[in-house]
């Protein structure tokens, strides 16, 4: 993978870094932002905000239901025993069954989605510098053209950084 | 909640209810009896054509503890993700390709920050009801026979009482062990212990609260069964352990946890050692005098631990001081990424966020 980025020892640097790029014209969808800590408080963080996670994890929860509704009726109703003289498909239990796998398929849904949504686990290298772990905020621009590398560079340089990488 | 000090204390306390968890979880199977045959309890289709009666409160169990077990496990495991990467970066060898496995990859893209912090808040909404069901359906294992002083309707919200009570102290102990031994002095800070001790007071009243309720509704209603436990327990073999219990959970950490001047690190730590001795009776003196003294004075006996059940039980304490001294020193036991956000200022709110604040604390509509 083609890539440019700097690294910033503070928010304030990178969130500058950010707006000049996207003054020249880079898409938000190729400005990658690398940090060891999310940083609310900051507008480049309020990308991707707009989340499906709780419908997904609703939708779990849903599809939990109708299975333990399903596997409770159906456990019941196939091997019918009678026990302490109460029916054969006792809804008060039932509702244990399904309560639990409502909220286990709402909790696995869950995290489905978000190993989907960020790609984990993952083999396939990224752009990344072990700097970031440091504290460093790493902004970077991912498959840039070659005609507009020396313009990303200098927008870098005006936004207080001190190294540039590439990763070609 | 915008308990922001509860940051470094919250991995010490998810690591407990995992491994508690993990251990209680073996206990129904060394209860069935023949425990190599505990899959019969998964409702599995058996081709001797046998069902599991999910009508049954042990398969209630299956269903409310793997739930529970799955659901804190993943709660615990989600954040540490961020941290491995971070000591991916920072160790060298055999270590950094560990970490970098446990990573799975991670970057720390805005986009994995959200979605992470999201599904976080998912699974802390969805953890509390299955925390909630999970203690009152083991309550269940007892309440749902007509046992004396087992069948009643306060079990469920008494156990639930409980093993916060419990939890809460277990995580003072453990808290006090770790800033000792791991020199976590500049992140648990006596703060720390105060919240959490006046949270166990709380929960010292609330214990006091349902034990009086239980024991004056068994009391007034006179039932001979009933009052054959309940007279074992006041003042016959077992009395000297349940008031022991009394002091060990209430007396002694009541004036403790009250009394601001005697609420420091060390007075926490001393009323947390005798809440968790005082609840590991209570939930002795649940289940053995029941038992010793049930409907039939015939099956009336005294009960002995055998010292393969002590052998058991030093074990389960065991385990527990193992897996989590194994943990803590493989893992950070406070949350890296989680502390760092404390120390940030106020998140920037969006034009919609902000009008939603305002609505929110408008005085008038």
């Amino acid at each position: 993978m083609k890539a440019i980025y700097g690294l910033y020892s503070n928010p304030d640097s990178a969130q500058r870094a950010v707006n000049e790029l996207r003054r020249q014209g880079v898409p938000d969808g190729s400005i990658t932002v690398i940090t060891s800590q999310p940083y609310e408080e900051y507008e480049f963080s309020h990308r991707y905000k707009q989340t499906w996670i709780f419908w997904i994890a609703a939708g779990g929860g849903a599809l939990g239901l109708t299975g333990g509704l399903t596997l409770a009726y159906l456990t019941e109703t196939l091997w019918p025993i009678v026990t302490g003289g109460m029916p054969i498909v006792a809804w008060w239990p039932n509702i244990i069954i399904m309560f639990e796998l409502t909220m286990l398929g709402s909790i696995l849904a869950t995290v489905v989605s978000l190993m989907v949504t960020t790609e984990l686990p993952t083999m396939r290298s990224h752009v990344y510098d072990a700097e970031v772990s440091q504290g460093k905020i790493m902004v970077a621009v991912e498959e840039p053209v070659d005609e507009d590398v020396a313009k990303l560079e200098r927008t870098f340089r005006t936004s207080g950084i001190q190294e540039i990488k590439r990763v070609v | 909640m915008n308990a922001t000090w509860r940051r470094p204390v919250t991995r010490c306390a998810e690591v407990i209810t995992v491994f508690a968890l993990m251990i209680g979880a073996l206990f129904p199977i060394i209860h069935l009896g023949r425990p190599w045959l505990f899959f019969w309890l998964i409702p599995y289709p058996s081709e001797r054509q046998i069902w599991p009666n999910l009508r049954s409160p042990l398969a209630w169990d299956f269903f409310a503890i793997s739930t529970y077990l799955t659901g804190s496990t993943l709660f615990l495991l989600l954040p540490i993700i961020p941290d491995c990467a971070l000591m991916r970066d920072q160790m060298t060898g055999w270590r950094r390709r560990v970490y970098g496995v446990l990573a799975l990859g991670w970057q720390g893209t805005t986009k994995q920050w959200h979605r992470l912090e999201a599904a976080m808040q998912v699974m802390a909404i969805a953890i509390v009801p299955v925390a909630v069901s999970v203690h009152t359906i083991v309550s269940f294992d007892f309440s749902m026979s007509p046992v004396p002083m087992w069948h009643s309707t306060v079990f469920g919200p008494y156990f639930v009482a409980g093993a916060i009570f419990s939890g809460i102290a277990a995580l003072i102990v453990a808290m006090a062990v770790l800033r000792k031994a791991l020199h976590l002095e500049e992140y648990l800070h006596p703060v720390h212990f105060q919240n959490l001790g006046k949270l166990l007071l709380l929960m010292s009243l609330l214990w006091g609260y349902f034990t009086f309720a239980e024991r004056l509704t068994t009391w007034y209603g006179n039932a001979p069964a009933e009052m054959a436990v309940f007279w074992e327990t006041q003042t016959g073999s077992y009395a000297p352990l349940f008031w022991t219990m009394v002091f060990c959970n209430f007396v002694i950490p009541f004036p403790i946890l009250a009394i601001k001047r005697l609420r420091t690190i060390t007075g926490c730590v001393i009323a947390s050692s005798t809440i968790v001795a005082g609840m590991w009776l209570e939930r002795f003196l649940i289940v053995v005098p029941s038992l010793a003294r049930k409907n039939l004075p015939y099956t009336w006996s005294y009960y002995r631990p055998q010292p393969v059940e002590i052998m058991i039980t030093i074990a389960t304490f065991a385990a527990m001081v193992l897996l989590y001294t194994l943990f803590s020193k493989a893992v950070p036991i406070i949350s890296i990424w989680e502390l760092k956000v404390g120390g940030h200022a106020q998140p920037l709110l969006t034009a919609e966020e902000e009008e939603e604040q305002r609505a929110l604390w408008r005085v008038r509509p």
